[in-house]
């Protein structure tokens, strides 16, 4: 139980560092 | 007496069914897991990078922000097909670890797009490396790392494990090659007889998992047995 939640969270925190970083590289190109 | 055969399929009653979860050839097709495909759909505002720059037609920064986008999908396409190889590992009780360790090589390539993507956003190369170190960290923390030794038989090492892994490989598949190849007669008896017989010869291969000393005792069935 306790492994999974930890499996959980580490992933929302890959997820959410793998989406602001694209974000961030895309938004640097897009910015003049 | 007419050659025609009576209409059934495999849900029709009577018809032959898969003994119930213990087949091999009868496991359901499982769905990748829905991190998985999240993992695929986060690098997606790259691709609008991409876009924006063939629309002002900046080549290097188009090019770079696709290699970034390739090495994130690319990663996650490997950490979804390591997930299913470690699946198929963890079903069976004597298995090879996967050839190529694909979950690692996944990590790998998120630590390594999300250094790249955060450079191109304009930070230092120490935090872009930083970031991507512990994208990677996150990344085996939440999906493992692949299996890496051979399991279940006991007592058997090296190439006697290799040799026994084998047999037991080949029989599963000469097993599913019976039962496809029946299942193509359209011949619902036959069907069923040869379900039945997979069934048992299903069962003699997962004696043989747990204990290959079963190995001596089933050749000796066979030779016996077969007509």
């Amino acid at each position: 139980m306790g492994g999974a939640v930890t499996r959980g969270l580490a992933f929302a925190a890959l997820f959410a560092i793998v989406l602001v970083a694209s974000c961030d590289g895309a938004i640097a190109v897009m910015s003049p | 007496m007419s050659g025609a055969r009576r209409y059934g399929g495999a849900h029709s009653p009577g018809a032959a069914r898969p003994s119930s979860g213990a087949g091999w050839s009868a496991r359901a097709i499982r769905a990748p897991s829905i991190r998985a495909i999240l993992l695929h759909a986060a690098p997606t505002p790259l691709l609008l990078g991409v876009l924006w720059s063939l629309a002002t037609a900046d080549a290097p920064r188009m090019l770079a922000l696709g290699a970034t986008w390739i090495a994130l999908t690319l990663g996650a396409h490997l950490t979804r097909t390591g997930l299913a190889a470690a699946r198929a590992y963890d079903e069976h009780a004597t298995a090879r670890p996967p050839a190529f360790p694909r979950k690692l090589s996944g990590a790998a390539l998120t630590g390594l797009g999300v250094g790249a993507a955060v450079t191109l956003g304009g930070a230092a190369p120490m935090s872009a490396g930083l970031f991507g170190a512990v994208a990677a960290g996150l990344h085996v923390l939440s999906f493992g790392v692949d299996p890496m030794r051979a399991k279940g038989v006991n007592g058997l090492e090296g190439a006697a494990l290799d040799a026994a892994i084998t047999r037991i490989e080949t029989a599963r598949a000469l097993i599913g090659d019976m039962t496809r190849a029946a299942a193509g007669f359209g011949d619902r008896a036959l069907e069923a007889r040869v379900a039945r017989l997979a069934a048992a010869a299903e069962e003699v291969v997962a004696r043989i998992e747990r204990d290959p000393r079963e190995l001596r005792r089933a050749r000796r069935f066979l030779s016996v047995y077969r007509p």
